[in-house]
């Protein structure tokens, strides 16, 4: 039987394994200084911007910023550009008053709005994000249009990023996105949006009662997180309507603006709801009694602590009377239940954590 | 007069160092609540600027600290949105003062200054 390989092919096999072997390294060696390099250079930058903000916004907060030559000739780099950027992004987050116009003037007297609207039409979802944060941080209204042409874009961090640039632009009107929004918005960006809100337009409650009734859950979600920060009392109406007719990924936080939002019927009404309503929504008109120390309920609370299924929704009945300052009640309770009942198990633990 | 500045955010804390030396205060700076107690206990300092949220120990044991001492030193409380409990935690501890992130460092001059004139 003959070999498979003859010593020459042999030899051959194996300089050309070590000859890939030693690419292989050297493309690795090469790789790694890259990104060291890459880091040292960071490391430096930072340093330098850091020392540079600082000195900015405490010594020329009142005076016209002069360009660093040293800065000027980095900023021929478009690492740098984008790593400057950055950091502005950061510093602004941190300051108000003259410190955060001293920030936005060293924005464009470097001439980085240029490149922070270049990042818009880059391939790359986080660089046009990026872009996007940093026009809309140094408040570069000009630039509305073109973060709007991103609000459709197939990455979630592009399109939430335009969202958001676009409410605190517009405020309230800019939310006019969520008609046509079929994505779900998530409850970071929906307390992201909220948070942008500073005021609502007398409107806007008719523009309210139409996303109540959209097809898209998040939309829904996030008109309550409205209601309730605006408080808009005129709303509880709708939404004890909306109660039996929303889908149960809503009623939770239905309930829970409607504790927010009440009035006088608000409480007996959702105990009317209450044998019709999910063990979610239950457990959050239980909490919401409490929060509203609806002393008028205690009979309700009394006799669902002795009679309610649920070991979890007893704690929570436990705890709402609790905080309406009926622990004397409660302790009285526990005493009077034989030691293995279920509810003055309960009443130790709920006790426990309240007393 | 002499500052603790107690901070973990390095741009804030420096840049908090050098507008307040610039305006005529000796400063003491510390990144972490720990050393910010230790430096309280050695005596020496007429005011604190802290962080709510720091490594080791939070603002609200570094006020816990001073209320404990015979002439308490005033103290500015730096905190971010959404930490209004803590905030109203930190008075009921006995903070003279709070200034919410991000802030105008001019503002926290003015504050200072007021406190001062007390």
């Amino acid at each position: 039987m003959e070999p498979v390989l003859n010593i020459h092919e042999l030899m051959i096999a194996i300089q050309v394994v070590l000859i890939l072997v030693f690419l292989f390294t050297l493309g690795l060696l090469f790789y790694s200084f890259r990104e060291y390099k890459a880091l040292a250079d960071k490391t430096r930058w930072k340093k330098l911007l850091d020392d540079y903000l600082i000195k900015s916004i405490v010594t020329l907060m009142e005076q016209s910023q002069q360009v660093d030559p040293s800065l000027e000739n980095l900023c021929k780099r478009q690492t740098f550009r984008r790593f400057f950027i950055g950091q502005l992004i950061e510093s602004e987050r941190r300051f108000t008053g003259t410190a955060a116009k001293t920030i936005m003037n060293i924005f464009y007297i470097y001439g980085l709005d240029k490149e922070a609207y270049q990042m818009l039409s880059n391939s790359r979802p986080y660089l046009i994000a990026r872009g996007i944060q940093a026009l809309t941080v140094m408040q570069v209204r000009e630039a509305l249009q073109e973060i709007r042409k991103t609000l459709d874009h197939p990455s979630e961090i592009v399109s939430q990023e335009a969202q958001l640039a676009i409410v605190y632009f517009e405020g309230f009107n800019g939310l006019s996105f969520l008609y046509g929004v079929e994505t779900i918005i998530s409850e970071w960006q929906q307390l992201r949006i909220l948070n942008s809100i500073k005021v609502l337009p007398e409107d806007a409650v008719t523009t309210l009662l139409e996303w109540l009734h959209s097809t898209n859950v998040s939309v829904i979600r996030l008109a309550l997180k409205i209601i309730r920060k605006f408080q808009l009392f005129e709303m509880e109406g709708v939404l004890l309507e909306r109660l039996e007719n929303s889908d149960h990924r809503v009623q939770e936080e239905l309930v829970r603006t409607l504790f927010s939002i009440e009035q006088v019927n608000t409480s007996t009404a959702l105990l009317a709801y209450f044998p019709k309503a999910t063990i979610q929504e239950q457990f959050s008109i239980i909490r919401g009694l409490g929060q509203i120390r609806a002393l008028d309920k205690l009979d309700f609370l009394k006799e669902q602590l002795l009679a309610y299924p649920n070991p979890e929704g007893k704690v929570l009945i436990a705890e709402a009377m609790a905080s309406m300052g009926q622990i004397p009640f409660l302790m009285e309770l526990r005493e009077q239940l034989l030691p293995q009942d279920q509810t003055r198990l309960v009443l130790n633990h709920a006790l426990k954590s309240k007393i | 007069m002499v500052v603790l500045l107690a901070e973990d955010d390095e741009l804030i804390l420096r840049t908090l160092e050098h507008k307040l030396t610039k305006e005529g205060f000796d400063v003491v700076l510390t990144r972490n609540g720990l050393d910010a107690i230790s430096i309280i206990r050695q005596g020496g300092i007429d005011l604190i600027i802290s962080d709510i949220m720091m490594p080791f120990a939070s603002g609200i044991e570094i006020l816990a600290e001073v209320k404990m001492m015979d002439e308490p030193i005033p103290i500015i409380m730096l905190s971010s949105m959404g930490q209004e409990e803590i905030v109203l935690e930190a008075f009921d501890l006995g903070a003279s003062d709070y200034i919410i992130k991000p802030f105008s460092p001019n503002e926290l001059i003015i504050r200072i200054n007021r406190l001062r004139k007390k």
